[in-house]
């Protein structure tokens, strides 16, 4: 039974593929574009309804694009288009022909509020409407959250059950258990490093010009394509507009941002933004007119564009650059009382670029192809100069460089019950790091790093396939895998298996599913400097076994009185990882630790994951909770990583009042592990007796117990924003949107580590007693800033 | 639209109040004293190879300075016998020079042993204190060799940041039992000429040899000597005997981690393992051959 039902399915690929006339296959399928009917920007998540002598539905895909197969033999058929924010549209089809080049739909705006439809596809501001494993966060999601120092599109995955903030000081997440080196960004496709400013606090992307913002946890078959071990966070940029030439920018505390986009022809769009912080010349100012004491010489600044041609049908070509860049050049005279005090200099500057091609093209009515090209590069320059002046002697030096190239081919093929996605991929990744000296910026005794050099590269040849079959009465089976072949490292396998049952508005779902990768992290995720810097070195490792991931998960998903409810259990067993041993002070541990001394090691994680989504009169309210266990071991030593809490739960509540937009969002976390203090240990250097000198050595050990055995303090933090709209005359006719938010509002001391600090060993009553002194957490920040779009 | 003006108004006075009134508010959480077990018992003893004394410092760390000192029994096992540190001496024994330098109450005990400390040879702790019990092991480390220089040196001062020091360079091998190697230097005095023109050896302190350690795997040591500011060289000529001193490995891992200001488990030795609540070093040293040493100001 099962071999026919096995050929019969093959032969359903391959029937319309080889042997089928285009001009028969035409009425069993409709396939074409739908667009914004003003900008002509492709409308995602749109969806399709076909009735004829059957009834069928689709969803578009990120580039607005639909393929319904089966839909019956020729006879009166009518197709219903449905998207958040727009008229439906509607058309009927008399005999069933349907143009050859593809039905094109464009969608009317319709004034509606955003309680105003409830289309079965995808409503905007619902993460959970795309599917299981995988968070969509879409613009108007975004701009739904409180601003911390700009709208944030990283930092607003963390509202995914499955995405964990390390710290309040780092804008991107962790997936499930997994640390950033499994979890790439990706920016229409390639990959981004360090994809953000100020160590890690804020997005170095445009909100302006993201369309979406997928979370992909490493169990879905979308996670097949990225073959990493923890999902990938996947970013999607918007086509310009092709009606005329608009504009749209910010200008807040921190930085300006600007975005032009417009037509370039009839059938070309382009779409170009940038930013600047403004830190740098507001103190500089400040200082000058004697304001403030010092200026702060710091500057970052990034730029977008995007080209987009459309040729009429699903075609389409498209290619994107980004480039950011930042700039720390701390010399004595702009901070006296930091570099100068210490007697150095301080030069820090990194650069991250990246471009992307995409062509869309298509097989017959039924299969979409993608090409996807790309290259990104990361190249960054820490250096601390002795002796103040930048040509005196270096204490310390780091660089990092990684380049990845990717080309990519992939297609989905639509045929009846079966949907077939496949793809071939190269990548090349290159890593040359090198880090000199050995102390953090040659003063101190705990280190940033152990000196390393890491230069090597490597070549990773993928292919990956997924078939989507139903195979009964609401029973899907979604199966494929992933083969890579990892130069000089070898091959290995990830199979990929969901089971699905669906009842129209519920589903529940089993799956399993491997990742592999050989890119590995210096990053040491124990320091508490790891909480505060999110930069991330990667670099292939030489030798097997390839860094592994294996999960299990399974969960439910259905609406109950309008509330969009998923539950969801998982299990990873992460193997091969390359940590760093612990050591014995594992919280002044290096942050950058070569990889050749990183020891072969392992995880585990498991969780309950629970998030809801419900929109009601102006009103949204999103939220998630997770229960979860994280574990590593390394050397026989098992332990839970510093990064991790237990319970975690996220609430974000948005309301439309008049011209406001009121937003506020709740983070509930327990404790992060940290190690208890039993004993200090008072020390003096040994004399014989017949010394000469009254010299002598006088410290405390601090003895601690089991690592990581012990709880932080809980973590509770709630933000608030508001956003306004003005329509303004100005330029043609906008809108103004100011915003304010208050990051932490009640001030609330939350902190992301403890360490202890031994007391003064001057003589004196009282000194000697150590003091366990925490690392904070974001302290109560106001935000201000205002939108404009013209 | 009056009311969204109205709206406005009030979402902007909302956002005002939160702003100017939040950043009074405290949001670091402040640190905490360290308040753990206050019946914490800390044991420290390094044997010294030559001296037939031994001198164990017994503490209560997390007490205050006026809380009664730990009452503790100990035996000092040897291979020529046992001894039990029975004496109260000062501090300064137990190398505390300044009293309030140490963490809590404390006692400094003696042990006179039958026959000097030996090099090579084997020694064990064993006692006990209101928590329980506790047991070390030691074995003495060789000495140090010094290769160069093979005899007596005489340096002259030179300045340095405001002082006038001597530097000299030694060559040396450490025995593989050496965990730390440290600097030392003893029977220093100062030669004074009277008016008659008698030369007279006048014992005198100094400040510091630096660098005070060295790792044992080192060959070579540039050290600098600091006269005591209230005693600087004088002509004719000071006189000290420069050592190093070999510690054994239970000293040298205590060193090790003695800045890292946090130890988790599991705990390296320190040559003393007792019943929860007691912790501390055992430990030994010998010296090295002297390099006598003569400073002649100009």
């Amino acid at each position: 039974m099962y071999r026919i039902r096995a050929t019969f399915a093959l032969a359903q690929i391959i029937t319309p593929l080889a042997l089928a006339p285009p001009g028969a296959v035409a009425q069993e399928v409709v396939q074409g574009v739908v667009r914004d009917s003003t900008s002509l920007e492709p409308v995602a998540f749109a969806r399709i309804t076909v009735t004829g002598r059957e009834f069928r539905e689709a969803v578009t895909d990120l580039y607005g694009a639909f393929v319904v197969t089966d839909v019956g033999s020729p006879g009166p058929t009518v197709v219903r288009v449905e998207a958040f924010g727009y008229s439906a549209w509607e058309f009927k089809y008399a005999s069933g022909e349907f143009p050859p080049d593809g039905v094109r739909v464009l969608l009317a705006s319709a004034p509606i509020e955003l309680e105003g439809i409830e289309v079965a596809a995808r409503r905007a501001a619902d993460p959970l409407s795309v599917g299981s494993g995988t968070y969509m966060m879409d613009a108007e999601l975004v701009r739904a959250q409180p601003v911390v120092l700009e709208t944030d599109v990283l930092r607003a995955t963390a509202l995914s059950p499955s995405a964990s903030s390390s710290s309040d000081w780092v804008s991107v997440p962790f997936i499930r258990g997994g640390s950033s080196e499994g979890t790439p960004v990706r920016l229409d496709g390639v990959r981004l490093f360090n994809p953000f400013h100020v160590g890690g606090f804020v997005a170095a992307l445009n909100a302006e010009a993201v369309k979406s913002v997928a979370l992909v946890t490493g169990s879905s078959a979308g996670a097949l394509a990225s073959g990493s071990l923890s999902g990938a966070i996947d970013i999607a940029t918007r086509d310009g507009a092709r009606d005329r030439l608009r504009t749209s920018g910010s200008v807040g505390l921190a930085s300006a941002r600007l975005t032009a986009e417009g037509p370039v022809g009839a059938s070309t769009s382009f779409l170009i933004d940038g930013r600047r912080t403004y830190i740098d010349l507001l103190t500089k100012g400040f200082d000058a007119v004697g304001v403030a004491e010092a200026s702060v010489p710091y500057s970052f600044g990034d730029v977008h564009a995007k080209l987009t041609r459309d040729f009429g049908d699903v075609r389409r070509l498209s290619l994107t650059g980004y480039w950011n860049t930042e700039l720390l050049d701390s010399r004595p005279e702009d901070v006296p009382q930091g570099d100068a005090a210490m007697n150095r200099a301080t030069r820090a500057q990194w650069n991250n670029g990246a471009v992307a091609v995409h062509y869309r093209d298509q097989f017959g009515p039924r299969t979409l192809v993608d090409v996807n090209l790309g290259f990104s590069g990361f190249g960054g320059t820490y250096v601390v100069f002795e002796d103040r002046l930048p040509d005196s002697d270096t204490a310390t030096v780091v660089r990092g460089k990684m380049h990845e190239y990717q080309a990519e081919v992939r297609l989905r093929h639509h045929s009846g019950a079966i949907t077939l996605d496949a793809g071939l991929q190269a990548t090349r990744f290159e890593a040359a790091h090198r880090g000199l000296g050995s102390e953090w910026d040659g003063s101190d005794e705990e280190g940033l790093f152990l000196p390393f050099e890491i230069d090597r590269s490597s070549h990773r040849g993928g292919a990956y396939a997924s078939l989507a079959a139903r195979v009964g009465r609401g029973v899907s089976a979604t199966f494929g895998g992933r083969a890579d072949a990892f130069a000089r490292v070898g091959a290995a396998a990830a199979p990929f298996a969901e089971l699905s049952y669906d009842t129209g508005g519920r589903k529940i779902w089993l799956g399993a599913s491997r990742a592999n990768q050989v890119l590995a992290s210096i990053r040491n995720e124990e320091p508490v400097t790891a909480s505060y810097l999110a930069f991330d070195l990667l670099a292939p490792v030489e030798q097997g076994p390839v860094l592994r991931s294996t999960e299990l998960s399974g969960g439910w998903e259905g609406r109950i009185r309008g509330v969009r409810l998923r539950l969801e259990g998982y299990a990873r067993w992460l193997a091969n990882l390359r940590l760093p041993p612990l050591g014995a002070n594992p919280l002044a541990s290096h942050l950058l630790t070569p990889l050749d001394t990183r020891l072969v090691a392992s995880g585990t994680a498991r969780g309950l994951e629970a998030s809801w989504s419900w929109a009601h009169h102006g009103s949204s309210l999103l939220g998630s909770y997770t229960w979860s266990r994280v574990k590593r071991t390394v050397a026989g030593q098992t332990y839970v990583p510093r990064f991790h809490r237990d319970h975690e739960g996220e609430l974000s509540a948005s309301l439309k009042h008049g011209a406001s937009l009121w937003s506020l969002r709740f983070s509930a976390r327990s404790g992060q592990p940290t190690t208890p203090l039993v004993a200090f240990l008072p020390f003096t250097g040994h004399r014989f007796p017949d010394e000469s000198t009254r010299q002598v050595t006088y410290d405390v050990l601090n003895v601690a117990g089991e690592y990581n055995s012990v709880k932080l303090p809980p973590y509770v933090r709630i933000d608030v924003g508001w956003r306004g709209s003005w329509e303004v005359s100005w330029f043609g006719g906008g809108v103004l949107s100011p915003y304010a938010s208050v990051a932490n509002l009640f001030s609330l001391p939350n902190v992301v580590g403890v360490g202890p600090e031994p007391g003064d060993s001057s003589p004196g009553p009282g000194n000697g007693v150590s003091e366990l002194v925490y690392a904070p957490q974001l302290p109560m920040l106001p935000f201000l800033g205002v939108e404009f779009r013209f | 639209m009056p009311s969204k003006s109205v709206s406005r108004a009030q979402s902007l006075a909302l956002m005002f109040i939160v702003a100017v009134a939040c950043p009074g508010c405290d949001y670091t959480r402040p640190s905490e004293v360290f308040v753990p077990d206050d019946d914490v018992v800390t044991i420290g003893l390094v044997l010294s190879a030559g001296w037939q004394t031994a001198y164990l410092i017994a503490s209560h760390p997390h007490r205050p300075g006026t809380a009664d000192a730990p009452v503790v029994e100990a035996v000092l096992t040897g291979p020529t016998g046992v001894a039990a540190f029975t004496r109260k001496v000062a501090a300064h024994h137990c190398s505390v020079l300044i009293d309030d330098f140490w963490h809590g109450p404390h006692i400094c005990l003696e042990a006179a042993l039958p026959a000097p400390v030996r090099s090579g040879e084997r020694y064990t702790l064993d006692g006990s204190t209101r928590l329980g019990r506790f047991e070390g092991m030691t074995v003495v480390p060789n000495p140090v060799t010094i290769h160069d220089p093979q005899g007596e040196v005489v340096l002259r001062p030179t300045r340095h940041y405001g002082s006038d020091i001597v530097r000299l360079t030694l060559t040396f091998e450490s025995p593989p039992e050496v965990g730390l190697v440290v600097a030392s230097a003893a029977q220093a005095v100062q030669m004074i000429v009277d008016s008659a023109g008698n030369l007279s050896a006048e014992p005198t302190q100094l400040a510091y040899v630096l660098p005070r350690e060295a790792a044992p795997d080192q060959a070579e040591v540039d050290l600098g000597v600091w006269p005591n500011p209230e005693f600087p060289w004088q002509p004719p000529e000071a006189r000290f005997n420069l050592r190093l001193v070999g510690l054994d490995e239970n000293v040298g891992r205590f060193a090790t981690h003695r800045y890292n200001h946090l130890l988790v488990e599991p705990w390296p030795s320190f040559g003393i393992k007792g019943d929860e609540g007691i912790y501390g070093y055992f430990g030994s040293a010998s010296r090295s051959r002297a390099v006598p040493v003569i400073v002649r100001p100009s």
